[in-house]
């Protein structure tokens, strides 16, 4: 694996990559945001700060499917390695999808407006940083659980599987006991520690990433193919 | 196609037998589509994930154990709608998707079963989900009302409210995978749905807007406690009328995609929209003035509207729903008045439960404790003990406790409820004392309200008046609580007249229990006394 072949790469990947839903998310997540913000000035820090969550678990389901790939069935004959190919799309996308939580940050931030401004202007102590680092984590779990569903499925629908399960973990998420809560309100005395919990989630969430996207070996389908070689002959193109 | 030639021609049976397969076939690909939806991982994991939420909640909220139920049934359709509702929504628009993820549209073509029927037999399939569904409401609410001492009754409507969330999200997926092909479409129209659950409340204000909302978890803002059944004016059957003609219009919605024109659709089109409607329609009128005059009612005049029973010379008056509490508070009382010596024990002792019910902008009503007063001088219980609609919480217990030892300690004399000097560390003591709930309850008012200057305030529920205690008589109350209650017990027995008289100053009292006076600073600190 050389740089080259990762460059080389870069086109065909980005333009078999499935865009619609990280678009679709980031705009449904913008909508969550910016929505409630247009029809009322009630809206408080807290809250606020729960529809950046849910607009951040909006573009994690849209990282989701951003492993699907139609033509898994013929990439195991390929030379680059799934690590390699899982890299280069993520990579793609990263840039893509930080554009948009940037975007979405810097207009809740800018048009948060609580009448209650006297202590607790919403904008001023919007914890852009620390949800930054929520929605990382959500993200990076997204692909993580979709580079290990590649692993086991065939069809390359992996974000079939992987949204569902980014959505049950941000259930769990919610409802952690107060102990060893990750989702809590600006302001709260767990505050600090549940981000240094959501620090270690991310680093789990990339590792998770990595291993799942290492190429097995003796893998059972393997097994299964002694007489394929004139079969993968016919299927270069 | 030979296949495709065969579908299209019609069988040379007539059309009643041809009707009769067709239902036979919709309701065997019902029953498969079913159980898939049943089995699917997501549906089991959402369900296990909110009996676990209940069974935890069961040993981790001390409100559970005495639980109202009239406040229980919507607290439970919130869950039922975000995690079942939320896999039917899912898991539903999957199964609809299913034969384009397989690459089987094509064959879905030559099928006898039209896409129509298949679209129906995906919509029927929700039923047993949404059927489980109040299976499992009706199990909690029946859990916690036979093997807990629960007050008042749940609201079938309300409790229903649940499955038909879970119907509608169901349909809506359905709907969702009929109008796109993106498996992404559910679970953002889930979290849609979550974030409304934040937005609307904020929109409508408090008002009757808020039951446009699927599910309304939030209570009435007039009532800070919970009350009894009769003051409720919930509008639940107009809300489960609302949400099932929502449910059959998505499912209309559904089949329209797939070519549904007839008659039948059209009837049922109209029959959803005539039940949504009519349900939002009637839910959005406000309660009527019967409804505020019964409430106000109930709060100025409880004498009227309660229930009184005996129990150890103790005499308590309760709602209707809240007349199972009454052995658990005799307990906490009878574990105050055991401290008292005999001679100073009153000869009559009430406890009335008081409900508050704030006014249009949450203030509290004026001129109440001068209501209590009158109502309880025309019923013959002066000097009647609050207690509020909230039990089982170790900070309802103490408040209990506290009302109980300042009605002791003061011997009944009307006068302020702040309580200054040797008297209101003798009410620490004696709250604190009550029983181990109690007393956590007690550390845990003083902690909450350590920054107050002005001491502790052991108030029964929000906006009710308790019983406000200054900081040298509340460190020299928790001292005496560090100390061995059958020390401290005997000395209060001996010396109860100096504690309970006026004069009695915190440092004098100190000396009498055996504890350590309050330092001078702390005694001079700026407070309730």
């Amino acid at each position: 694996m050389t740089p080259r072949t990762l460059y080389l790469l870069l086109r065909p990947t980005a333009r078999a990559t499935r865009w619609v839903p990280v678009a679709v998310g980031a705009a449904v997540g913008l909508a969550i945001v910016l929505v409630p913000e247009a029809l009322t000035t009630k809206l408080t820090g807290a809250q606020l700060t729960d529809m950046l969550r849910i607009a951040a678990t909006c573009l994690a389901l849209g990282a989701a499917f951003l492993l699907d790939d139609p033509a898994t069935r013929s990439t195991p004959a390929v030379p680059t390695s799934r690590l390699a190919r899982n890299l280069v799309r993520v990579l793609i996308a990263l840039p893509a999808m930080a554009l948009c939580w940037a975007v979405t940050l810097g207009l809740a931030r800018a048009t948060a407006r609580h009448p209650a401004a006297g202590i607790d202007p919403a904008g001023q102590h919007l914890p852009g940083a620390a949800l930054t680092l929520e929605a990382a984590t959500l993200v990076a779990a997204a692909v993580a659980l979709a580079a290990a569903t590649a692993r086991f499925n065939s069809d390359g629908n992996t974000g079939v599987f992987t949204a569902p399960a980014v959505l049950l973990l941000v259930a769990v998420s919610w409802f952690l006991p107060h102990r060893w809560a990750i989702v809590v309100p600006p302001g709260d005395p767990q505050w600090t520690s549940a981000h240094h919990r959501w620090a270690a989630l991310l680093a789990v969430a990339l590792m998770a990433f990595l291993w799942a996207s290492h190429e097995g070996t003796g893998r059972p389908a393997r097994r299964s193919l002694p007489a394929t070689r004139p079969a993968r002959a016919g299927s270069r193109r | 196609m030979n296949t495709a030639t065969l579908a299209e021609a019609p069988a040379p049976d007539t059309h009643a037998v041809d009707t009769h397969a067709t239902r036979r076939a919709v309701l065997a690909l019902t029953r498969m589509e079913s159980v898939r939806l049943l089995r699917h991982p997501l549906t089991v994991a959402a369900i296990l994930f909110l009996v676990g939420i209940w069974v935890s909640g069961w040993f981790t909220n001390q409100a559970n154990q005495y639980p109202v139920l009239q406040d229980v049934d919507r607290d439970s359709d919130l869950g039922m709608m975000l995690l079942v509702g939320g896999a039917a929504l899912i898991a539903g628009n999957l199964a609809v998707l299913r034969p384009h993820r397989d690459g089987t549209t094509s064959l879905g073509q030559i099928l006898i079963l039209p896409e129509r029927s298949r679209t129906i037999a995906h919509l029927l399939a929700l039923l047993p989900l949404a059927l489980l569904g109040a299976a499992l409401i009706v199990a909690r609410v029946g859990v916690l009302a036979f093997l807990t001492p629960a007050a008042g009754r749940p609201n079938p409507f309300e409790l229903a409210a649940g499955p038909a969330a879970v119907l509608l999200l169901g349909a809506l997926g359905v709907l969702l995978g009929r109008l796109t092909r993106s498996a992404i479409a559910a679970p953002l129209a889930l979290l849609a749905v979550l974030a409304l659950l934040v937005v609307l409340p904020l929109l409508t204000s408090g008002g009757s807007a808020r039951w446009l909302q699927l599910v309304v978890p939030q209570g009435d803002d007039a009532l800070p406690t919970p009350a009894p059944v009769y003051l409720m004016a919930r509008p639940a059957a107009a809300h489960l009328a609302y949400l099932v003609g929502l449910a059959g219009l998505f499912a209309v919605g559904a089949l329209l995609p797939t070519g549904a024109r007839g008659a039948r659709t059209a009837v049922a089109g109209l029959v959803a929209v005539a039940c949504a409607a009519a349900g939002a329609i009637v839910q959005l009128n406000p309660p009527g003035p019967a409804v505020a005059a019964a409430r106000t009612a109930a709060m100025s005049h409880p004498s009227q509207h309660q229930t009184c029973r005996q129990l150890d010379h103790v005499t308590y008056c309760a709602f209707a729903d809240f007349t199972g509490w009454i052995p658990a508070w005799n307990t906490v009382v009878q574990a105050v008045l055991a401290r008292v010596p005999a001679n100073a024990r009153p000869a009559q002792l009430t406890v009335r439960q008081r409900l508050i019910v704030l006014g249009p902008n949450g203030q509290v009503p004026d001129e109440l404790i001068e209501a209590w007063q009158a109502d309880d001088a025309a019923a013959g219980t002066r000097g009647a003990v609050p207690v509020g609609t909230r039990w089982g919480d170790s900070r309802s217990e103490a408040a209990l406790a506290a009302a109980v030892a300042y009605r002791l300690v003061t011997a009944g004399r009307a006068g302020d409820s702040v309580l200054c000097g040797g008297a209101g560390a003798l009410v620490v003591w004696l709250a604190g004392q009550a029983g181990t709930r109690a007393g956590i309850g007690l550390h845990k008012l003083a902690t909450e309200q350590h920054g107050d200057a002005a001491g502790v305030s052991l108030s029964p529920g929000p906006a009710l008046p308790g019983v406000d205690i200054g900081q040298p008589e509340l460190s020299v109350g928790l001292a005496a609580l560090g100390r061995p209650v059958a020390d401290i017990g005997a000395r209060v027995q001996q010396s109860w007249a100096t504690l309970t008289a006026p004069g009695t100053t915190v440092a004098q009292v100190a000396q009498i229990l055996g504890v350590p006076a309050p330092s001078q600073a702390a005694a001079r600190e700026p407070g309730a006394c």
